[in-house]
């Protein structure tokens, strides 16, 4: 599968494909380490980055970490920075779900949707999770999980997303894991 | 070549008089005329197409009622899309999204929006867009917009149709033209004339990009107005609109939340009718856009959305986040405690709980 992953990434240009080694503490930045689990690659094309399992759009895994008021929570492809929704450092937990849901509305052009907001450890401190969910211009259902903490202003997020058949239950169990690892330097 | 584009487009036309020959099956225009079906056929596939029989039913009669006996070529699709449009095909295929819906106040305005898109479509002007797009970048670039939309990069879906119009905005005398003749339908099908001038007053910028026009366009649709006789029976039908629209309202305003990063201006314009769900959403798009001052226009209009006729529960939770962010959390313990007793099993009652644990 990751054989996929790669070719893909070799259609596109500048894309970059790294493979994690599975069990090794990785800083995924504002001084956070995450453990990967098996079969992870980091696929990074320009500002995008995020861990894959089995290839661009089949599964994503993106640490968005150190997120100030007025910045986005992720890059788009094809729309300026000024058309994406942004973090404001007085958000609330409730926010925060919204704003991940606007910006994959923003990606994937259709209505996406946040719930399930409740409160579960990032590392060592009490952050929140939700699940996200939408269903693609062609149809495919889509479905996301997100981890995320708020410090000081400032908004570390984690979004998980795949769809909805197969995928998220084949690589879910392992970003469960991922999420379990997070620490902090 | 443009001769039998435009007969392959009429030959797909429901209004089309002649029978023009086909083109050749191997020509470009042959190749612009199933991009059309496709497209059409792709709207019909989409997972963003509203399906509810009933809506459906509701929009179709009433572009009936407006087209008259144009009415049989016609075919209406809602399209769940937060922005502010409606598209006719030159095949006779309407796509009115979901955001046209959330904006209109009543069935006035709709009628009048839907008479001047089939006036477009009566007088062929999508053609004459074609050809502006053929005579600026000949056929395969047309085709190519048509088949990806601007950066959208999905083959064939409602996105393009948009595309195709977002690039290649109708002529001002089209315009002025669908204006007059689209008034004269929804007029002789009995609507309040004075909703024409209101659809443009409150139009997106967006829209109005794609339908040029000014100040002398309100002016027109105005003197419009006041030259036909005084009647007490022009239909508004607002009551009517919020039945057939019924709990779809509160999805698409969530969707025009989600989508838009400012819906102040949206939500301060929908809540004049004295709706409690408008209200709620225009504390959130307060909420959301964070200027100073706005959080104490967000709990304005959340008390408001509680004593409407309508009460929003979610306005509960509203007050609580914005107590919350003022650090007044005597009040924000108190809107929670609200929320929690209105909506009991809320999809975020863990974090709510979690929010009135804190010391």
């Amino acid at each position: 599968m990751k054989a996929f992953a790669l070719l893909v990434c070799l259609l596109l240009a500048g894309c970059g494909l790294e493979e994690m080694e599975a069990g090794s503490e990785t800083p995924v930045g504002n001084g956070i380490f995450v453990t990967p689990q098996p079969g992870f690659a980091e696929i990074h094309l320009a500002a995008i980055r995020y861990w894959t399992r089995n290839g661009a759009g089949l599964d994503e895994l993106g640490f968005y970490t150190g997120i100030k008021s007025g910045e986005p929570l992720f890059s788009v492809p094809g729309l300026a920075k000024t058309d994406l929704p942004v973090f404001q450092s007085r958000m609330t937990p409730n926010d925060v779900a919204e704003l991940a849901a606007s910006a994959l509305t923003k990606k994937y052009k259709q209505a996406a949707h946040a719930g399930g907001l409740h409160p579960c450890p990032f590392g060592p401190v009490t952050g929140f999770c939700f699940d996200l969910s939408l269903t693609s211009e062609e149809g495919l259902e889509m479905r996301g999980r997100a981890i995320a903490r708020l410090q000081n202003g400032v908004l570390d997020l984690f979004v998980f997303t795949a769809p909805a058949e197969y995928y998220f239950g084949q690589v879910g169990p392992a970003v469960d894991q991922i999420f379990s690892s997070i620490r902090f330097q | 070549m443009k001769k039998a584009l435009i007969a392959s487009l009429l030959l797909l036309s429901g209004v089309a008089r002649a029978q023009p020959s086909a083109p050749d099956s191997d020509s470009d225009e042959a190749g612009l005329a199933m991009q059309m079906t496709q497209t059409e056929g792709d709207i019909k596939n989409s997972s963003a197409l509203l399906r509810d029989a009933g809506l459906n039913d509701y929009l179709h009669g009433l572009v009936c009622q407006v087209a008259a006996g144009a009415c049989a070529g016609l075919r209406v699709y809602i399209v769940e899309n937060a922005g502010e449009n409606i598209i006719a095909l030159p095949n006779g295929a309407l796509e009115v999204w979901s955001g046209t819906m959330l904006r209109m106040e009543n069935e006035a305005q709709l009628a009048h929006l839907l008479g001047h898109e089939i006036a477009h479509y009566q007088h062929k002007d999508s053609l004459s867009q074609f050809h502006r797009m053929l005579d600026t970048n000949g056929l395969v670039a047309v085709l190519g917009v048509a088949a990806s939309g601007i950066g959208m990069g999905f083959m064939g879906t409602p996105a393009s149709m948009a595309a195709l119009g977002i690039q290649f905005p109708h002529s001002k005398s089209e315009e002025e033209e669908a204006d007059r003749a689209g008034f004269a339908l929804a007029t002789d099908a009995g609507y309040d004339p004075a909703a024409a001038e209101i659809i443009w007053r409150n139009a997106d910028p967006e829209y109005l990009r794609q339908h040029p026009g000014s100040e002398a366009r309100l002016a027109a649709l105005q003197t419009m107005a006041q030259r036909l006789p005084a009647r007490a029976a022009w239909k508004t039908g607002t009551e009517i609109y919020q039945a057939a629209v019924g709990s779809y309202s509160e999805r698409w305003v969530n969707d025009e939340l989600l989508s838009s990063t400012d819906s102040v201006a949206l939500f301060a314009r929908l809540s004049a009718s004295g709706r409690g769900l408008f209200r709620y959403g225009l504390g959130e798009a307060y909420r959301k856009r964070g200027q100073p001052g706005d959080e104490t226009l967000a709990a304005q209009a959340f008390h408001a959305a509680l004593a409407a006729p309508d009460p929003q529960p979610l306005a509960w939770r509203g007050l609580g986040l914005v107590a919350m962010q003022n650090g007044d959390k005597a009040a924000a313990r108190a809107a929670f405690k609200q929320y929690r007793t209105a909506l009991p099993f809320a999809d975020d009652r863990a974090m709510i709980d979690y929010y009135l644990a804190q010391p």
